[in-house]
């Protein structure tokens, strides 16, 4: 009961933003073509071998996917770069084709989701389930509509974290949140079957416990629900491992600063820790023993033939090399000359499809001017509140602890795979379940503006912000359409 | 009021930008049997020769084809287009010699109705080489497609340059393709019309929520 008065007590601002998210998310399922969210033919094999065998695939499967799933697929057509038909003959063929009794159940699913785990998945069997008597697209639809509810509850937790962390600045709280739900690869995201749109939720309600529990103290129901959240991360997707050393770091400070109530603290801090564990190492016997997938497939690149191709020093230098020039004994080869502003920034600004479309490059230019304003007024906005001295400076290197730790994990990632497959693994949406901070830098930029200014700007950084949403699908229109 | 106004101002530089770029003149695709960005196969029709293959769909109206042409470094060859449905000749276009490499685009005389599953024959009228870059297979390694089988990548495009207010029925058309049985041509413009009043929702919001400036 006490939770359900939390969630009534939330302001009506919270679920605008969210409805606002979820809506977003829908349209943009709509929007992009069968397929071209990254992974997706995977994803939905995945959601289907779950929803059809009531089992999870195994990684050793041969990728084998139901016949409605590959006529779906084929009658596309499937391409990376290419547009899906704009025949209307052979799309009703393939309606037709995919009208007639076909065999729903697969022998497994492609590498790109096989070896996660299945949390998204199961949950999204629920609207598979629901639909499984519609023809494969609607199903595949109904699929996309949980990912848009999942992008309502990413914003709905950014909005409550935005509101801990600034709690006296009432209208940022919506700045930050609408931020976030027009981040134009997030709404994108949000609109096809894939697992990390979970880890994003997951991610923001991270963020959000942890700056309740460094603001208000850590208690039992914190730990719960800090536990319950890296939890839920961890059986989303592995990379969410990254998040959990930034979130031990914040549990520690919460514990150090818990002054008189340190006993309680130190039962919240073991409550997190036993939340988290038990299941998650539960998890990992079933995987293994019941499921019989090999431990690695909750490990990432961790396997023995990775272990030999990579070594710590061009791991440093790989590090080094994506965000900093190079040093002149660095030598090792990377998959971009410019990888942070190339990979990173004009992800973020908006590559869409198979990571394959994207605006113009005077756009990026813009947006990085956009940024280094916002940056300022951000810099403005900390050098006035003096989070060293008022005793802020625990939430800032907690934020600071685990946006490092998540981006170091996906680089470190990153460099296994490129030592081994030659090819680029960073993408802007791995950095996604720690997006909620973009939305409190939106936020705190605008506060930079001063009390007689710092609304207005938050209110003109929302249409702003809209505006790039939009153009964002008027070019997802182009690419397929036109 | 300082709120009202900086909403106010965001949205009239969204909406100038939007016409602006609605409203700009280009050419427009009617049709493509490409499925590449950049192509790392080359089609090789000799003197006096042709090479044909079928394009599953091109709509009437397309008045011009561009192919990707290559002529190492000569002039190209003079070439012929032809378009067949069934028996009949639909369409043709050529294209006089002295062309460099790169992009080639050939006038068609337009199609009256729609082709299904036409042939598409590109002749090489003159007495040198060329090559033309293929459909099916992309240049990037990490376009992880199906490749192979290529055959001439064409680009068909509608007559003359349009604005996208003038393209918008033909995207809403083929928006509607091989999509969720519910999807039909209206759905477009509902998307577009839910797009702006989600954007209009969270102006009303935001304004209101900065009203207090606190």
């Amino acid at each position: 009961m006490r939770r359900l008065s939390f969630l009534r007590r939330l302001p009506a601002a919270a679920w605008a933003c969210a409805a606002i998210a979820v809506v977003n998310g829908a349209l943009w399922a709509a929007l992009v073509p069968a397929f071209q969210i990254p992974d997706e033919i995977d994803h939905a094999g995945y959601v289907q071998y779950v929803a059809e065998r009531q089992d999870v695939p195994r990684p050793g499967q041969h990728a084998e996917y139901a016949d409605d799933l590959a006529l779906a697929a084929g009658g596309v057509p499937f391409t990376v770069e290419g547009r899906p038909t704009w025949s209307p003959e052979t799309s009703r063929e393939v309606h037709r084709t995919l009208r007639a009794p076909l065999d729903s159940r697969p022998g497994g699913t492609g590498q790109a989701a096989v070896n996660n785990p299945p949390l998204y998945y199961l949950l999204a069997a629920v609207p598979y389930r629901l639909a499984a008597d519609r023809e494969y697209y609607d199903r595949l639809y109904v699929m996309r509509l949980l990912s848009a509810l999942l992008a309502g509850v990413t914003v709905l937790f950014t909005f409550l974290f935005v509101r801990d962390v600034l709690p006296r600045t009432r209208w940022a709280w919506t700045v930050g949140a609408l931020a976030v739900a027009f981040q134009p690869v997030f709404g994108f995201m949000s609109g096809g079957v894939n697992n990390d749109n979970l880890a994003y939720a997951a991610g923001a309600a991270v963020l959000f416990v942890v700056a309740r529990g460094l603001r208000r103290g850590l208690t039992p129901g914190v730990g719960a629900a800090l536990g319950a959240a890296l939890l839920a991360g961890l059986l989303a997707k592995s990379s969410f491992l990254g998040m959990v050393p930034g979130a031990l770091l914040a549990l520690g400070l919460m514990v150090w600063r818990s002054g008189p109530s340190r006993r309680r603290a130190l039962l919240g801090a073991l409550t997190a820790l036993l939340t988290l564990a038990l299941p998650f190492g539960l998890w990992l016997v079933v995987n293994e023993h019941v499921f019989d997938r090999v431990a690695t497939t909750t490990g990432g690149f961790a396997s023995s033939a990775v272990e030999k191709e990579v070594s710590i020093r061009e791991q440093i230098s790989y590090l080094w090399q994506y965000f900093l020039p190079a040093l002149p004994w660095m030598t090792a080869e990377m998959p971009a000359d410019y990888p942070v502003w190339e990979t990173y920034f004009q992800g973020f600004v908006g590559r869409f499809g198979w990571f394959q479309y994207g605006f113009p490059i005077w756009v990026n230019w813009v947006a990085l001017g956009v940024f280094a304003a916002l940056a300022a007024l951000a810099g403005r906005a900390v050098a006035l509140a003096r989070p060293w001295r008022s005793g802020r400076w625990a939430e800032a290197l907690a934020y600071a602890g685990i946006l490092g730790g998540f981006v170091l994990f996906v680089n470190v990632a990153g460099y296994r795979y490129w030592t081994v497959n030659g090819a680029p693994f960073e993408q802007t949406r791995y950095l996604f379940p720690v997006l909620a901070l973009w939305g409190l830098f939106v936020a705190v930029a605008a506060r930079g503006a001063g009390p007689r200014w710092g609304s207005a700007v938050g209110g003109f950084l929302v249409v702003v912000l809209f505006g790039h949403s939009l153009f964002a699908m008027l070019l997802t229109l182009s690419r397929y359409y036109a | 009021m300082r709120q009202a106004a900086a909403i106010a101002a965001a949205l009239a530089l969204l909406a100038g930008a939007l016409a602006a770029v609605l409203s700009a003149r280009d050419p427009r695709l009617a049709a493509t049997n490409s499925r590449v960005v950049f192509s790392a196969v080359a089609l090789r029709v000799k003197p006096g020769t042709q090479r044909c293959s079928v394009s599953s769909y091109i709509p009437k109206g397309a008045s011009s084809v561009v192919v990707f042409a290559g002529t190492d470094g000569r002039p190209g060859p003079p070439l012929r287009v032809e378009v067949f449905w069934g028996r009949a000749r639909v369409s043709s276009g050529a294209v006089r010699g002295g062309y460099r490499s790169g992009p080639l685009r050939i006038a068609l005389r337009p199609l009256r109705r729609d082709a299904f599953a036409a042939w598409v024959c590109m002749r090489n009228l003159g007495g040198s080489r060329v090559r033309f870059a293929g459909n099916a297979t992309p240049q990037s390694p990490y376009a992880s497609q199906g490749t192979g089988g290529d055959v001439i990548r064409y680009d068909f495009y509608r007559s003359g340059p349009e604005t996208w207010w003038a393209v918008a029925p033909a995207v809403a058309e083929r928006f509607a393709r091989v999509k969720p049985s519910w999807v039909g041509e209206w759905t477009l413009w509902v998307v577009l019309g839910a797009a702006l009043l989600v954007g209009a929702g969270a102006s009303v919001l935001v304004r209101r929520e900065t009203r207090c400036g606190v």
